[in-house]
């Protein structure tokens, strides 16, 4: 990274470099914090966690995922966003071609026999021979296509967003699909696409009564997903008394509550947990953040809450410095997609929210999912790093609204 | 709307999660560590060792010992029949028995085979080789004397707790306090290797020596056991206090029985009928009366007491003498067991004083002899006493007293006139055998009699029964002074007596110039056609005791001659 650091001028803009590097330390730190504990949470009495099979390990698979996404970080840091941008006139659109190809995806996995079934929902695609365990949620890749596509898009021309016809409604279409897609087999992941889609539109400068016509037919679409899976319904009246069943339904919120209070104030100490072994389902994925609790504490999960803090203030940071509308709707979009994603996921542990299937980012076993994390990251520093090559900088502009 | 908004609403959602977390760790952390604590741990319990119990002399009466148990585990057990067979010719046990054992467990992972088994059968076992076959350590309880003092030891159920005597009166102290191992464990049961699991050790049981003395007990039970035996009677008991201290050198009844097989014997044959059973003493009541009697000056010590002629009507009562006398003195009216002499002084006292005399020696009155049941006999209050109790209480009727109570307040005459509380325990030892606490002390409970008058029963009036009953009750070189009785057996049904049943008993201390012991037999129901008079049923045995105890205490023989005999 100081490689990469001292290949620039620093006098020109020490802020920009000063977010950049904040945005990469940050996650460092995170995917660090998460390649440990997915480690400790896999502890289990059936299977050694690290083998000389390095790379079959539970570790090992999440070190080099996490390893591979912060090289991912620092290679699309390196004006990669440029590339997404929209074009005046031109015929093809890079962001366009890659929200369809996702689009393809997303709609190929539905389909038996390219999708994989796994824990009852169609979300998985199978990537090589079975031996080599590579599979990817192309949910985690629709997120960044939504994300790029809207920037691109609503920065395409000025004033874009304020006409229903060629702005608004594209936009919306554009987000009903995606969501419709992913939610159909993930719904937390659906929902959070549609909050973070609705904010950028918003933030890009929606008008009110434009959107009102929308709200009709989101939240209509929403219920519909809610309703057409009956353990999502479920799972919304567990919500409301976890207590009326601790050993059937209420069992893993009320899981989750006893592997956090286990941890107290300085936890159990790294490695020291219990309800990893067996109590706590998905204590390595969607529940690491339980597991944090219990083995390093209040203290502990203030950490890893302040490094995502620390994120989102970097993200604000480039969303006020970047000098032009698409890298100020990237930054935003990305920066909201990872802080709203921890707080869904920290919300359903804490049994803020019910459970749904969403992991904290750069922390929980994911796999490849980390890698496309890695690479909307790296979008993020690469609007950081950017700044005109004049000197006069755009400090304080704030984002049309 | 602008990011800024965006954000400051992250930041304060981010913060609301943060007081969540707090809220968890504090308000709701009890009720979730709680689910945490039975969920993840297991505890076994390490068993303490329970404490030993000991003769007066170190001799071990009841102990506890290391034994293995055998236990398998059906759920990894491939041929449960073929795993039985073998077992089944080691452990003695059915093959079939143990098939259905492991087949129909409660528990999948855990069932017993047998436990307590012999270390040669465990060795054997071993050597087999039998996968899902385990042992566990456990303490067996045994009494290796096994009848001896049974009454008085006890036994122990097999949940480890004393189901009777001092096992049961001394369970807390003896018991001690199992330790424990607590062990982490994961959702599947498994124990979490290396995790932090706690080990409580146990403190082993305090172990008690007893006052019985192991070698005076065996020959009071053998001796007791032959007479029973040869007037083939319904029970028998005796015991041997030291007058002196209070402590109980010997206790025992017939029927007995074998703490190390309990279940194989009746309820009856384990009660100890030395403290539950309340019997009406009959004549061995006499010399309490004729103590008070002379205390309160209703009678003078030279005083004749015209006996009637074993013929005498008592306001309506006709009472008899088994040998007719005129004038007797005091000394006399005990030695010929005078009915009629007794029922005179009785009358002269009246109830109240009576009363008050009975219930002092500790009559009516539970002895606190520290063992369980104990009865405090039946002693009426006066309201409910009729004409006939001013005669009938002082030979020994209307009213029920359990042996102890009987050797407790006879001993007053042989110590100098004191009640004493009667005593089994002489001390607790911790497990590692330093004194806990000691009981040595006499514990006297109050002077029943003065000084002059207990030495005038003793060296007097009791010596004159003895005399009288040549040689059934006399041993030579130990003069002996004591008190003979023949009740009838009031008939529970019916009311009134029993025909030809009737509870045989002699009391006596010795030597009296110096007592060493008192002791005490009842034979209840000997078979009347061969005899049941308390001298020549019940005294024999005491006679015998006396001599074999005393010699055995190594107790100097009193020259005889020298001797005053009445």
């Amino acid at each position: 990274m100081s490689q990469f650091i001292s290949n620039q001028t620093f006098n020109l803009e020490r802020r920009h470099e000063s977010n950049a590097t904040g945005i990469v330390v940050a996650a460092a730190c995170l995917l660090t914090i998460g390649v440990v504990m997915v480690a400790s949470a896999g502890a289990n009495l059936d299977e050694p966690v690290i083998t000389w099979q390095f790379w079959k390990s539970l570790f090992g698979r999440q070190a080099i995922f996490s390893g591979s996404s912060l090289v991912a970080i620092l290679i699309v840091a390196h004006g990669f966003h440029r590339l997404f941008v929209w074009r005046p006139g031109g015929w093809v659109q890079p962001a366009f071609a890659f929200y369809l190809a996702t689009v393809g995806i997303l709609a190929a996995v539905l389909i038996p026999g390219i999708g994989v079934m796994r824990k009852g929902a169609r979300r998985w695609m199978q990537l090589g021979p079975d031996s080599l365990g590579l599979s990817f949620q192309p949910s985690e890749l629709a997120k960044l296509a939504l994300v790029v596509f809207l920037a691109a898009f609503l920065s395409s021309s000025a004033n874009r967003i304020r006409s229903f016809w060629k702005g608004l409604l594209p936009a919306c279409l554009a987000i009903g699909i995606i969501v419709s897609l992913v939610g159909k087999e993930d719904f937390g992941t659906g929902a959070l696409l549609a909050l973070v889609g609705g904010m950028m539109v918003v933030v890009a400068g929606a008008k009110w009564r434009h959107l009102l016509i929308f709200a009709v037919p989101a939240i209509s679409g929403l219920v519909f997903l809610v309703v057409s899976r009956p353990y999502r319904v479920e799972r919304l009246m567990v919500f409301r008394n976890i207590w009326a069943d601790p050993q059937g339904a209420g069992y893993h919120p009320v899981q989750s509550l006893v592997t956090i209070a286990s941890g107290g104030l300085f936890g159990r100490g790294l490695g020291s947990g219990v309800q990893k072994y067996g109590y706590l389902p998905e204590s390595r994925s969607d529940f690491i953040f339980s597991v944090i609790c219990e083995e390093s504490g209040m203290i502990g999960a203030l950490v890893v809450i302040s490094l995502f803090l620390l994120l989102m203030w970097f993200g604000w940071r480039t969303v006020r410095l970047s000098h032009s509308t698409y890298g100020r709707l990237l930054a935003f979009g990305v920066t909201s997609m990872f802080v709203f994603q921890a707080l869904i996921n920290i919300a359903v542990v804490t049994v803020c929210a019910p459970t749904k299937g969403i992991s904290l980012p750069l922390i929980s076993a994911g796999g490849s999912g980390v890698l496309f994390l890695g690479v909307a990251l790296g979008l993020l520093v690469s609007v950081a790093r950017d700044y005109p090559d004049t000197a006069n900088e755009f400090s304080g502009d704030e984002v049309a609204g | 709307m602008s990011a800024r908004f965006v954000f400051v609403v992250a930041l304060l959602l981010f913060v609301g999660l943060a007081v969540r977390l707090a809220y968890i760790n504090t308000i709701m952390s009890e009720r979730l560590l709680d689910i945490a604590d039975s969920q993840q741990r297991s505890r076994m319990v390490i068993d303490a060792r329970r404490g030993t119990i000991l003769d007066v002399r170190g001799r071990l009466m009841a102990g506890s010992r290391p034994r293995y148990s055998v236990y398998a585990d059906p759920a990894i057990i491939e041929n449960p029949d073929e795993v039985a067979r073998q077992l089944g010719m080691v452990l003695e046990v059915d093959p079939g028995r143990l098939e259905n054992e492991m087949r129909s467990s409660s528990s999948p992972r855990f069932c017993w085979l047998k436990r307590l088994i012999d270390d040669a059968q465990a060795d054997a076992i071993r050597s087999m080789h039998i996968y899902g076959i385990g042992f566990i350590s456990e303490f067996e309880r045994y009494w290796p004397m096994d009848f001896t003092a049974a009454h008085v030891l006890g036994f122990v159920g097999s949940d480890g707790h004393g189901l009777g005597g001092m096992e049961m009166r001394h369970d807390a102290h003896l018991s001690g306090k199992p330790g424990y191992r607590t062990t982490l464990r994961d959702a599947r049961r498994r124990a979490i290797g290396g995790k932090v699991s706690r080990i409580v050790a146990p403190k082993d049981g305090s172990h008690l020596v007893l006052t019985i003395d192991s070698v005076i007990q065996h020959i009071v039970e053998k001796r007791l056991a032959e007479q029973v035996e040869h007037y083939d009677a319904e029970c028998g008991i005796a015991i041997v206090m030291d007058p002196k201290s209070g402590d109980i050198l010997a206790m025992s009844c017939v029927p007995t029985f074998d703490p190390n097989r309990y279940k194989d014997f009746s309820v009856a044959s384990r009660r100890n009928r030395a403290v539950t059973d309340p019997i009406e003493p009959g004549s061995v009541f006499k010399p309490f009366i004729a103590a008070a009697a002379l205390e309160q000056g209703f009678v003078g010590p030279r005083e004749l007491i015209d006996c009637q002629n074993g013929l005498y009507n008592f306001d309506g009562r006709l009472m008899r003498d088994t040998s007719p006398h005129g004038e007797m003195n005091i000394k006399d009216i005990i030695a010929y067991s005078s009915n009629i002499g007794m029922g005179i002084i009785g009358t002269r006292m009246g109830d109240e004083v009576l009363y008050d005399a009975v219930t002092r020696y500790g009559f009516g009155s539970r002895t606190q002899v520290g063992l369980a049941g104990e009865s405090s006999g039946i002693v009426y209050d006066t309201k409910r006493w009729s004409s006939y109790s001013k005669t009938s209480v002082p030979m020994g009727q209307e009213l029920a007293i359990t042996p102890i109570q009987l050797v407790t307040a006879f001993s007053s005459f042989f110590n100098g006139g004191f009640l004493l509380r009667p005593k089994l325990i002489r001390s607790r030892l911790r497990a590692d055998f330093t004194i806990e606490e000691s009981f040595v002390e006499p514990d006297i409970i109050c002077r029943v009699v003065p000084e002059d008058i207990a030495h005038y029963m003793l060296t007097q009036a009791l010596p004159a029964v003895v005399a009288r009953h040549r040689p059934e009750l006399d041993v030579a070189e130990y003069p002996t002074a004591g008190k003979t009785g023949t009740a009838q057996v009031p008939d529970p049904v019916k009311g009134g007596y029993e025909n030809n049943a009737y509870l045989s008993s002699f009391i006596a201390g010795a030597p009296y110039t110096d007592p060493q012991i008192v002791v005490l037999v009842m034979i209840r129901k000997p078979e009347s056609s061969r005899g049941y008079l308390g001298y020549a049923v019940a005294g024999p045995v005491v006679r015998d005791i006396t001599r074999s105890t005393l010699q055995y205490l190594q107790v100097p023989p009193v020259n005889t001659q020298a001797s005053a005999r009445p």
